[in-house]
């Protein structure tokens, strides 16, 4: 499904529109759930995130503002948030964090068992392939590990301005390898 | 780092602090640039995050299409909301009841702890293994998702280990390589726990290679 329309099933939901919620759910679910899986790993934990990042969206979908950024983007982040809140007892999160930063770089099977489709999957791949590792390392942080980019900085003693780069230059490199077409 | 210009895949990764957020907010809706270059990256991003996708389990969705229907529609917020609220807690204790069998609600207790601590086990083979405990709750849980099937006739076994010298935690048999295991015993700081592969049944002290030993920090 493409970004345009997920926006639009969003908008549809903050109306109350429960077929366009069942249709969200179908189209999303996994990627909220494979976020839970990779920042919890128990797979119940993560079933449990999912179901409640749903009635998050639900819940919240008439605070979703469309020139923000995209609906997949902003269900991505509510379950990361989700999961991370669960995961962090505020210092231990990131006790453990610092103890192995490799877990976060490491994420099993690179592609995931399914992106929607071969096309899709490989594309996926490829994008993925053409980060450089201080560009995967730094987005691995940021997003799956939930730091700022301030204690990014500093997880890797660095200077913000490294950091910034790294992301921007990592989700560059992604976006034009995924080409044009979709979002 | 004040041109706030460049914060739009900071913003895209949630790694901007709350007032950095609210600030870029702000300033995005009066600039073309940031919202072209948010578009932008923001497909980098949904690639990004598509590598993490995996099928989520099927009883979810009828557990939030459940959870929907007892909730007032979104727009309005009321009384409502918290019968809704109490129906999905119920509904989520029962996922948890299911997982983890003859005890429902240890895992919760234990992630839900003020003082969890979240360990990752850091030995081959064991990615995505982690310890996890609260001295709060007293107990610790073993979860992992790539165990190899131990063999015909062994058994994984857990072991709580301190100065005396290593005591069962119990034994599990992984299913599909997954195992959400709490401890028998207390979890305590300067304790080890140890994994072992034994006998079926359980020896009384660990007979085979010691395959995570990982300290409650």
């Amino acid at each position: 499904m493409s970004g345009a329309e997920l926006d639009a099933l969003l908008v549809q939901v903050a109306n109350g529109d429960r077929h366009a919620f069942n249709q969200l759910y179908d189209a999303t679910a996994d990627l909220v759930y494979g976020i839970a899986r990779r920042v919890v790993v128990d797979r119940d934990l993560a079933a449990e995130i999912a179901q409640e990042v749903f009635l998050e969206v639900w819940r919240k979908a008439t605070r979703f503002e469309q020139g923000r950024g995209s609906a997949r983007t902003w269900i991505a982040v509510m379950a990361k948030r989700r999961a991370i809140d669960v995961v962090r007892s505020t210092q231990s999160a990131r006790d453990r964090d610092l103890a192995n930063p490799s877990a976060l770089t490491e994420p099993g099977d690179p592609v995931g068992d399914v992106v929607a489709d071969l096309d899709d999957r490989t594309r996926v791949s490829a994008a993925l392939a053409s980060l450089s590792d201080l560009q995967r390392q730094a987005l691995d942080l940021a997003f799956y590990g939930g730091l700022t980019h301030r204690e990014v900085a500093e997880r890797l003693d660095v200077p913000l301005g490294t950091v910034k780069t790294r992301i921007r230059d990592g989700l560059g490199r992604l976006a034009s390898a995924m080409g044009e077409s979709d979002g | 780092m004040d041109d706030i210009h460049d914060l739009t895949a900071l913003y895209i990764v949630d790694a901007l602090d709350d007032i950095e957020r609210r600030r870029y907010e702000g300033h995005l809706a009066d600039c073309a640039d940031c919202q072209a270059e948010l578009e932008e990256l923001g497909r980098g991003f949904a690639a990004y995050v598509a590598a993490s996708t995996e099928p989520v389990p099927e009883s979810v969705k009828a557990a939030v299409m459940a959870g929907i229907e007892q909730r007032p529609p979104a727009r309005r917020r009321f009384a409502g909301l918290a019968a809704g609220l109490t129906a999905a807690a119920a509904a989520l204790s029962v996922v948890v009841a299911v997982a983890v069998g003859g005890e429902p609600d240890l895992v919760e207790q234990i992630y839900a702890a003020d003082d969890v601590v979240v360990l990752d086990v850091d030995a081959s083979p064991f990615a995505n293994t982690q310890v996890v405990y609260s001295r709060e709750v007293g107990r610790v849980v073993f979860v992992s998702d790539q165990l190899p099937d131990p063999g015909e006739g062994r058994t994984y076994q857990l072991w709580l280990i301190d100065d005396d010298g290593p005591r069962s935690a119990g034994t599990f048999l992984p299913e599909d390589g997954t195992a959400t295991v709490v401890l028998d015993g207390t979890a305590e700081p300067g304790l080890v726990v140890g994994l072992t592969i034994e006998p079926s049944g359980g020896s009384t002290e660990p007979t085979g290679e010691v395959l995570v030993a990982q300290p409650l920090a």
